[in-house]
């Protein structure tokens, strides 16, 4: 059933499925997959709300219907722009540490301790 | 909505920023190179005329781009406090990353646009702009972090830094999505739902019409809250926070220790003035127990560094504890929201002068960082170590300095405000404690012999660090002493958005 309820369970479940993987995986390629898990399961959340609350505009006659361009729709946009960049610099980043350890366990980050 | 010349003028802080960042990277492609030497000026040039349109919007209280954004007192004021940090970014940088080999445009385009977004941040009114501001100003200090990236430190950083900060970036976009579903299913305000803009469901003061009953209201608040956490280093989200500020080259470390705390408190304090006052006893009640551990943690671990950025780090987790203190207070007293903003300004030059020497000592074949290679200081470079002499005072709270005046401030407004005044305690005997480390690194410099072998030898013309600490040796000495003037600008700031 697609209700807001279920399609919220859903958002959850992949959200903790992402915090699973970037807290238990070592590898530095999949941490970088389940920070992206948590970013799509929030856009499951917005797409979720605007649906199900699609907001109304006034129309000119007087009646309200349904808005064109719900914020929820804009903002999961924005979010998978944003998520793109993030990815991109997240690579590059896993790139130059890989160039300096030849490896890409995240156990192997050990030169700062305290 | 439609875009006037008044919303350009608005965000012209921003724009102005974000064209510098396009014009120190362009001008680095420019088929007969500009001399590189030009690239902390052009830089340097961009920062002050963005603080300069800062200044001239002050007093004017209005939205821009629809209520996305909101220029007030506190806008301001932030938004001047990630201009400092920057302008003292770039000072230091300017011979440090020479000698580092990274002085290409690219750094300090990165530099000024994460201080837009850090500007943006400051005066973003709804959840997308939030989103947006802490975006830009993250992405960016993730680069800078890992830009000396042969460096096996500065990689491994960055690439902390980055995981941590997109692990925290998602708990910060989940808690949005929640807000906004909370607007969206109790209808918020009167008449928001049929607003003819959707983007009105965003802003951050249609929250303040959710009944504070709502569940999802609650749990967006958390998340909201443990994103927040996150990025200020609060503690128990605070472990990326030594490991990037040791990785990162200094000047990126104090940079990003003011400009990105700036941002985020102006968020924090803007949320809690006009997003959740009516959750104030909830969301202060659980803030001010995450302050009191980020004080104890912070001052606590700092007693065992041997690493001077690296204990600046965890003096800097102390440090956002007093700050998340004055946070916590504002939702009782008036005063201690401008208390915050004196703070963050105390703040922002007292780490980036404390930052600043280590920009300044460098020599060619790295950092000088260890606490022990500061033995004897005082007697090779007297100046340098009067200077790292007056930021530990600061950083410690021993008046005249910034970092009494602060501290006084905030915790004045806290066993003024009767409820949290275990939380003033907690701080007090906190920066007492933190006193012994700080003081430490003034005895080794003054009462030690040098090391075998360091000759603190100045390494090539060092007049952009020389300059910045100067600037945050004054800025430090004039906020301590007379604090009067600037405190009656920070309760004017506050005073608008009440």
């Amino acid at each position: 059933m697609l209700t807001l309820q279920n399609c919220l369970l859903l958002s959850a479940l992949v959200f903790a499925t992402g915090v699973f993987g970037v807290i238990a995986r070592r590898n530095a390629l999949i941490v970088l997959m389940s920070v992206e898990l948590m970013l799509n399961a929030v856009n499951i959340a917005f797409v979720a709300f605007a649906r199900f609350y699609p907001g109304t505009s006034q129309s000119v006659a007087g009646h309200l219907e349904p808005a064109k361009a719900p914020a929820g729709h804009i903002f999961v946009l924005l979010t998978m722009a944003v998520a793109a960049a993030e990815a991109a610099v997240g690579l590059a980043i896993v790139l130059a540490w890989f160039r300096n350890r030849k490896t890409t366990d995240t156990e192997e980050m050990r030169n700062l301790r305290w | 909505m439609t875009l006037g010349g008044t919303d350009i003028e608005l965000f012209s802080p921003v724009l102005i920023l974000l064209g510098s960042a396009a014009l120190a990277v362009t001008a680095d492609l420019l088929p007969r190179k500009v001399e590189r030497g030009a690239l902390p000026f052009i830089s340097l040039g961009g920062v002050v005329a963005a603080a300069i349109a800062l200044v001239s919007l002050w007093g004017r209280n209005a939205e821009a781009f629809g209520g996305s954004i909101r220029v007030d007192g506190l806008a301001i004021s932030m938004g001047l406090a990630a201009c400092a940090a920057t302008a003292l970014g770039v000072l230091m940088s300017a011979s440090y990353v020479r000698s580092a080999g990274v002085d290409f445009g690219e750094y300090y385009g990165l530099m000024l646009t994460s201080a837009s977004g850090a500007v943006m941040l400051a005066q973003a009114n709804d959840l997308m702009t939030v989103f947006l501001g802490i975006e830009v100003m993250s992405i960016a200090v993730y680069c800078l972090t890992g830009i000396t990236r042969d460096r096996e430190k500065s990689a491994e950083a960055a690439m902390k830094y980055f995981i941590m900060g997109a692990f925290s970036t998602g708990f910060l976009l989940f808690g949005i999505a929640l807000l906004y579903g909370a607007v969206l299913t109790t209808g918020g305000a009167d008449g928001i739902l049929t607003s003819p803009s959707q983007l009105s469901l965003l802003r951050l003061d249609a929250l303040a019409a959710v009944p504070a009953t709502s569940p999802l209201l609650a749990a967006g608040l958390a998340l909201f809250l443990i994103g927040a956490c996150f990025k200020v280093g609060a503690v128990p989200f605070h472990a990326w926070t030594p490991d990037a500020y040791e990785g990162a080259p200094a000047p990126v470390a104090g940079f990003m220790a003011g400009a990105v705390k700036a941002g985020v408190f102006a968020l924090v304090l803007r949320a809690a003035m006009v997003a959740f006052p009516h959750l104030a006893v909830e969301w202060s009640g659980a803030l001010a127990l995450v302050a009191a551990a980020t004080m104890i943690l912070g001052n606590v671990c700092a007693l065992a560094q041997t690493n001077y950025k690296r204990l600046l780090a965890y003096s800097s987790i102390g440090h956002t504890g007093v700050i998340l203190t004055g946070a916590v207070v504002s939702s009782e007293s008036a005063g201690a929201a401008s208390a915050v903003v004196y703070y963050a300004v105390s703040y922002v030059v007292m780490t980036a002068g404390a930052f600043g020497l280590v920009s300044l000592l460098a020599r060619e074949s790295g950092e000088l960082e260890e606490l022990h290679q500061f033995s004897g200081l005082a007697s090779r470079r007297p100046a340098a170590a009067a200077a790292i002499t007056l930021f530990m005072a600061s950083l410690a709270g021993i008046p005249p300095t910034a970092g009494f005046m602060g501290k006084f401030l905030v915790f004045r407004e806290a066993v003024s405000g009767g409820t949290f005044l275990w939380l003033a305690i907690t701080g007090i005997a906190a920066s007492i404690v933190s006193a012994y480390y700080y003081l430490k690194i003034v005895v080794a410099m003054y009462m030690r012999e040098p090391e075998k072998g360091e000759e603190f030898a100045p390494g090539p013309d060092r007049w952009g660090a020389a300059l910045g600490i100067a600037a945050a040796a004054i800025a430090t000495l004039a906020l301590g002493i007379l604090p009067a003037k600037i405190l009656a600008w920070c309760d004017a700031a506050i005073a608008a958005i009440r």
